[in-house]
């Protein structure tokens, strides 16, 4: 991977009309690396999309691509391709057209043009489907149809604005693994939007995370799950317990009159502790030689497949709690709950 | 496929659109006429080109430095922003010089000036974009600058000319043809000396009575400065329509008959759009036709007809009932013609909105218990509401603007429309017809202004919305006939007075003798003819650049920021709003002397159909781009297309339909124009509409019938093939753009 970063935001800011829209960001997007910008509806991930395909400028701020400043150029002077979240394929063109569209305005000639066009449609999986309208293609195809004619141009920096929201849960999943395989296959320097926490941990190598036109928090899916820096990233990505609590001694917080060990070092005063559903351990007997364990009430259960969730009330608090692989049974009634002292994080604000 | 290509970002290489703008302006400056002499845009003048004017005039060869400066820019190594600058001062000051050049001259424009003009204004739109100063490429900019300078000098140009008039006469500022016209019983006289009733007293005493009455009336219900304002607005109202009623003059007739037309047109068109949407019954497939009809022919057509089945050999009147009556010949007949003429123009405003008001919401009020009646008064009225405003004030709009209703069945009574014309025509008086049409412009004006700003924004809400699916329910059976009742009463007028007009075009002497003939149709040889095929020749010129101009418009105002937007917005829209009589007045006060000199031109009738219809290409040119997803520019943009690769792969593509429309009614409209250019045309350049006008009033009414008649087949046939055509890509893949 290359040292230097292929795309650089610095202190960018965008406001439309009175309204800040972005707000004083500033990022990097390493050499083909997956890049996703992951936040609620409205943050502004769209704009810094937008911005770094030059379709708005910046109020403030630069952006570079790897050292050129790009920040007043057009966008069609620069060297990005974008895949729409509605595709935004042309309707009276068919698939070939399409794909081709980018490659004709670079007066690339078409013997040469014709073999690159099928090499593209057989990599997204779309051969023999050159022929077709866009309105005769499932949503699927028309989404490869997008990707396809961004790449065929042969672009530095892929950009993807939710390309997978028009699709049915199960050919998201499909989609996605095929989106990042390609991208890996081809080392391209993408930059993904989505506001689904799970399509951003399950595709990137690193994450940003968003909230009100500014970045919370940027980091690999791992750092960002598990070392989330504020209690925003942590409800946002993932579901969390939170516990009001003090640390009252090295590695001792006490909640609730309850004292837990941790292995989190943190100064003695108020925290907030970040408990995730899959690191609380749920049991019917008390178990033996285990730290941090709670009597605890299941007030409702869901069975989800692959894990069991409970509400459980321990203490005057609702957590919620995953178990994997739930047996014949779910859990009813009094049990314990354990929480490993090294799965408790605290969230330092 | 790992190959990546590199960016050329900020290279300095030369500027190949500088360069070729420059070198057209340089070379059509130099070879090029500067002058014309008489109407001939194209004659070749001796003496007035470029390279002969070089040795006597200093601004010549000041013009053609500067092109050449461009041309040396665009070749010359700079970083672009620098090039864009000096661009755009090159192209300000050729811009400068060439105006100047034309005004000192004082000679008719030739070629060569508009060479210069477009072509320093598109190196100055290049140097904007190159510069910075537009966040658009050069093609924007450039299209830009010249629609604006299009507007500026065939719209808001000829305004400011009849302003002007009304206010200098004889090269002296003066109020006197204001004073003078204001005073004129012939415009507006209330108090008649001739009659015994105090007119003034009598308004006055109403307007007092109604607001003691309203004020009294609101206090017992809710107190306070509600009343008063009720009371002060129902005061006035009332003072006002009395003065109106109890007055003379050119200004009572026209707007008491713009609110007569406009109350019971708009009225007819509800009844239209209520049956189009929710009737059971066949007779509502009738609309479609028959309401296109009027619309697409001149509305003094119907006022022709009304001659044939109601004048005083009237088919009805004198044939069938023996009177020989004249009732229909004044106010009464041209509030029938225009009502007639008009209702569709309220359907098809009310249609939408009745189309548009969601059932999903009745059934809402439905199932919360409201009763049908309820329904009516707080759902369905409340949302129509601003929608019959708006039918209202258009209808009102163009009856205060018509022109060829009056003339023909106005029986000499005075509109406003006519004035102006007789102002000029009978009474060779600029000023007083310039004090007329301002009178008239800032009526419909205000009219525009409020439809626009203060119900425009009303009726947006209401159309919004996603449709829910939901069916709409169908009149109740009473109301279904009651309004297919009006609708038929409607239908069979229609269908009597425009077939007396193709009967009267095959009937000997209609009132006299009935027996069939061919001899009308005979007699348009050779002018009539001639003078159809020229209307047609000029329409269909007229109707390119305005679909053009319209459609580049719609789209700089829905897809490309830039300063002054709304500005342009609303002086191409103006054209809508001022009456055809005040924008004729207009252009041959603008165009009658000097450099500007176009007046017995064809071209200036080209120009006056141009910038009169390119409000139909903006809103349809509008209409279709909104239909198009934004995303679908982008990616053309992100892909490399310039602009107008852009608009003319992508956009023009999928608003095909909506251009050729738009192409069509602009056509439509221009053949069947009256009011803007009755001042324009010369014997070498008669038109269909005012042909027709001339035989009416030299008493050749069969072949003015004969006239109208092969005009009205035309349109319907062009119409016909319109729509024969755009089925055809409706299915194919409008329909596809529409739902993405
Ligand atoms: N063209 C625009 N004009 C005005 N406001 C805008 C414009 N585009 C975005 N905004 C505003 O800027 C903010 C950020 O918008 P943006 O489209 O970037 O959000 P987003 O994170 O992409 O949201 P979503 O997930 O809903 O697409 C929003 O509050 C939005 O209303
Ligand atoms: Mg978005």
């Amino acid at each position: 991977m290359n040292a230097q970063p292929h795309v650089r935001l610095r202190n960018v800011t965008k406001r439309f009309g009175s309204a800040i829209a972005v707000n004083d960001v500033s990022f990097d997007v390493a050499q083909s690396s997956f890049t996703t910008l992951l936040g609620p509806s409205g943050c502004g991930k769209t704009t810094i999309l937008r911005m770094v395909a030059g379709f708005y400028r910046p109020d403030a701020g630069d952006i570079f691509l790897r050292d050129v400043r790009v920040t007043d150029i057009p966008p069609h002077r620069r060297n990005t391709a974008m895949v729409f979240q509605e595709y935004a394929l042309f309707p009276h063109m068919n698939v070939a057209e399409n794909v081709g569209y980018g490659l004709r305005m670079r007066r690339v000639p078409s013997p040469e043009a014709g073999p690159r066009i099928a090499q593209v449609l057989e990599l997204v999986g779309l051969s023999g489907h050159e022929l077709k309208f866009p309105h005769q293609l499932s949503g699927g195809q028309q989404q490869r149809v997008a990707l396809a004619r961004a790449l065929v141009v042969e672009p530095e920096v892929l950009l993807l604005d939710e390309p997978l929201s028009n699709l049915d849960a199960k050919l998201r999943v499909r989609v996605r693994t095929e989106i990042r395989q390609l991208q890996q296959q081809l080392r391209k320097t993408a930059l993904y939007v989505t506001h689904d926490q799970e399509e951003a941990l399950a595709i990137s190598d690193r994450i940003a995370v968003m909230d009100r036109g500014r970045i919370l928090q940027s980091g690999t899916p791992l750092e960002i799950y598990h070392r989330p820096a504020n209690r925003f990233v942590a409800d946002f990505v993932g579901l969390a317990n939170f516990v009001d609590a003090r640390v009252v001694a090295a590695g001792r917080v006490e909640a609730r009159g309850v004292t837990l060990a941790i292995t989190d070092g943190a100064p003695s005063g108020p925290v907030t502790l970040l408990l995730r559903p899959e690191a609380i351990r749920l049991h019917r007997q008390p178990p033996a030689h285990a730290a941090n364990v709670l009597g605890g009430r299941i007030a409702a259960a869901s069975f989800l497949g692959t894990l069991a969730r409970y509400w459980v009330d321990v203490n005057g608090m609702r957590w919620t709690i995953d178990v994997p692989s739930p047996g014949d049974q779910l859990l009813s009634g009094e049990v314990f709950v354990e929480i490993p002292p090294d799965r408790i994080h605290i969230l330092k604000e | 496929m790992a190959r990546a290509l590199t960016v050329p970002i900020a290279r300095a290489s030369p500027n190949i659109t500088l360069i070729v703008w420059g070198g057209l302006t340089l070379l059509g400056t130099l070879l090029l006429s500067w002058a014309r002499i008489g109407r001939d845009l194209f004659a070749f003048v001796p003496g007035s080109i470029g390279l002969q004017l070089l040795r006597e005039s200093p601004v010549m060869s000041g013009i053609t430095a500067v092109a050449a400066l461009v041309v040396l820019t665009g070749a010359l190594q700079r970083p672009e922003s620098q090039r864009g600058r000096i661009a755009l001062w090159l192209g300000a000051a050729g811009c400068a010089l060439s105006v100047f050049y034309l005004v000192s001259s004082g000679q008719p424009f030739g070629p060569a000036a508009i060479v210069a003009a477009l072509g320093f204004l598109a190196i100055m739109g290049t140097g904007l974009a190159l510069s910075g100063t537009l966040r658009t490429d050069a093609f924007l900019a450039t299209s830009i600058l010249w629609v604006g300078a299009f507007v500026l000098a065939f719209i808001l140009f000829p305004l400011w000319a009849v302003l002007k008039a009304s206010v200098v006469v004889k090269g002296q500022l003066s109020l006197a043809a204001v004073t003078s016209v204001l005073k004129s019983p012939a415009f507006f006289l209330l108090n008649n000396p001739a009659s015994s009733r105090n007119e003034a007293a009598i308004a006055a005493a109403l307007g007092l009575v109604t607001a003691a009455v309203v004020g009294i009336v609101w206090l017992a219900h809710r107190r306070g400065w509600r009343a008063l304002r009720a009371a002060a607005v129902a005061g006035v109202g009332i003072w006002v329509l009395a003065a109106l009623y109890l007055g003379f003059g050119a200004l009572r007739n026209s707007v008491l008959l713009a609110i007569v037309v406009g109350v019971v047109a708009t009225a007819l068109g509800f009844v239209f759009a209520l049956l189009s949407e929710r009737s059971n019954l066949r007779t509502r497939s009738l609309l479609g036709p028959l309401s296109i009809l009027p619309i697409i022919t001149p509305p003094f057509v119907l006022g022709l007809a009304l001659i044939y089945m109601f004048g005083r050999r009237g088919f009805v009147t004198n044939g069938l009932l023996g009177l020989s009556t004249g009732i229909f010949f004044g106010p009464l007949g041209v509030a029938i013609a225009q009502i007639l003429a008009y209702a569709p123009i309220a359907y098809l405003v009310l249609q939408g909105v009745v189309q548009a008001m969601d059932a999903a919401m009745e059934e809402a009020a439905e199932t919360l218990g409201a009763s049908r009646w309820h329904i009516l008064r707080t759902v369905i009225w409340p949302l129509a509401r601003p929608g019959i405003a708006n039918a209202f004030l258009l209808v009102a709009i163009e009856s205060l603007a018509d022109f060829g209703n009056p003339i023909i069945v106005g029986g000499g009574v005075p509109f406003l429309a006519t004035e102006v014309f007789f102002a000029i025509i009978g009474r060779f008086n600029p000023s007083e017809a310039a004090v007329y049409g301002v009178v008239l412009l800032a009526m419909t004006l205000s009219i525009f202004l409020v439809q626009r700003y203060w119900i425009g924004r009303r009726f947006y809400v209401t159309v919004t919305g996603k449709p829910s699916g939901a069916q709409h329910r169908p009149l109740p059976p009473a109301l279904d006939y009651a309004a297919s009742g009006v609708f038929l009463a409607w239908v069979v007028l229609i269908v009597a007075l425009y077939g007396s007009v193709f009967i009267g075009s095959i009937t000997k002497l209609w009132g006299f003798d009935y027996a069939l003939t061919l001899q009308h149709i005979k007699a348009l040889s050779p002018t009539g003819w001639q003078v159809f095929w020229t209307t047609a020749r000029l329409s269909a010129y007229a109707a390119i650049p305005s679909t053009i101009l319209g459609f580049l418009i719609g789209y700089l105002v829905t897809r490309v920021e830039f300063p002054g937007k709304s500005a342009l917005e609303f002086g191409s829209m103006l054209s809508f709003a001022v009456p055809g009589t005040v924008m004729g007045i207009g252009y041959i006060l603008a165009f009658n002397q000097g450099a500007l000199l176009l007046t017995g031109t064809s071209l200036i009738l080209v120009l006056a159909f141009v910038f009169r219809n390119m409000p139909v290409g903006i809103r349809s040119g509008i209409a279709a781009i909104l239909q198009i997803d934004r995303s679908l520019e982008e990616a053309s943009t992100m892909l490399r297309a310039n602009s107008p690769t852009t608009l003319r792969r992508i956009v023009m593509p999928l608003a095909r339909a909506a251009l050729l429309s738009g192409l069509v009614f602009a056509f439509v409209r221009a053949m069947t124009a009256v009011s803007q250019v009755i001042f324009l045309i010369t014997p070498a350049h008669n038109l269909a509409t005012t042909q027709i006008l001339s035989y009416v009033e030299y008493g050749s009414l069969g072949r003015g019938a004969a006239l109208a008649s092969l005009l009205t087949l035309f349109m319907i046939a062009v119409i016909l093939a319109l729509y024969a055509v755009n089925r055809r890509f409706d299915t194919r893949t409008v329909g596809k753009t529409l739902m993405t």
